[in-house]
């Protein structure tokens, strides 16, 4: 049975500007979601791609239900493309919340370096000085979280194990202390203790580059990500 | 398990910590690529993970009647 608050629902302050909206109020997070029904474009995000083998590493949006955008890498080991929003928008906070969810799959689980989440600006997102994300590494399937404030650099445990062409949505949430919760397919996995989360502004990433020679595709269905304000 | 890296002095810290049971083990390593891959190879199973402790539980004080 539905429920109809056919005047709205309203989570604003009392006498506020929007106390009488009839929805809820967008501005209390900051909100990323990008469902990749539109290709990133290089006026949006800075796109770093590795073609030594035949074929160019790129990203497109295929047709396909639910907007994704695909990987599609050049034939040599250490091909890919790495993806980062042009800004850093997002830094995290003591004292707010962040929430981080992505949906992906990759051509080759064990051979292939890939991550997704928020980093600072860097062409090789994986040695960026700040890091917040979900990552996995040459040589494992296995997806583990990485948060490096530049001073100290942790990994969580494996947070799920990757096969080849399988989606997994993985998803962090940052209690605004020391905490972070991680998810692999809406279940929480583990948790990381006693962190510092990076403090300063970090943009929106996301990567895959082959670890050995054949061309490979990975699909990011979604990124989302929204910080209390 | 959780490994935090951390530079301590001129030597690169693996600080390993496992459930709330088990004591924290910290290892040191003279350069951050030769911390990096230990932690590779502990996290592909490449290397077996050093074992934790389990933390002795604390003493209760009793109380004399």
């Amino acid at each position: 049975m539905t429920t109809r608050f056919q005047n709205g629902i309203n989570n604003s302050a009392k006498n506020s500007a929007l106390e009488l909206m009839g929805q809820l109020d967008p501005t209390k997070y900051h909100t990323y979601w990008d469902d990749f029904d539109t290709t990133p474009i290089a006026a949006q995000w800075t796109l770093t791609a590795t073609s030594g083998g035949s074929g160019t590493s790129a990203i497109t949006v295929p047709d396909a239900d639910g907007g994704l955008a695909r990987i599609t890498t050049a034939a040599n080991e250490d091909d890919g493309i790495y993806a980062e929003w042009i800004s850093e928008t997002f830094k995290l906070e003591s004292g707010k919340k962040t929430w981080m969810k992505c949906r992906i799959s990759v051509g080759d689980a064990a051979q292939s370096d890939w991550l997704v989440g928020l980093h600072s600006t860097d062409t090789t997102p994986h040695d960026a000085t700040l890091r917040y994300i979900f990552e996995s590494v040459d040589g494992s399937a296995a997806v583990y979280f990485n948060n490096d404030n530049n001073t100290t650099d942790s990994d969580s445990g494996t947070v799920h194990t990757m096969e080849d062409d399988t989606f997994v949505t993985l998803a962090a949430y940052y209690d605004g202390g020391t905490t972070i919760q991680l998810f692999a397919d809406d279940v929480l996995v583990t948790t990381m203790t006693s962190i510092t989360v990076p403090a300063a502004e970090m943009a929106v990433g996301f990567g895959y580059i082959n670890g050995a020679a054949g061309a490979e595709t990975a699909d990011v269905d979604y990124i989302f990500v929204a910080k209390e304000r | 398990m959780q490994t935090n890296l951390t530079m301590v002095g001129d030597k690169w810290a693996v600080e390993i910590i496992g459930g709330p049971d088990e004591e924290t083990l910290t290892k040191t390593f003279s350069g951050r690529e030769q911390a990096t891959n230990q932690i590779r190879l502990w996290g592909n199973g490449q290397s077996e993970m050093p074992i934790l402790k389990s933390v002795k539980p604390k003493k209760v004080a009793t109380v004399k009647k």
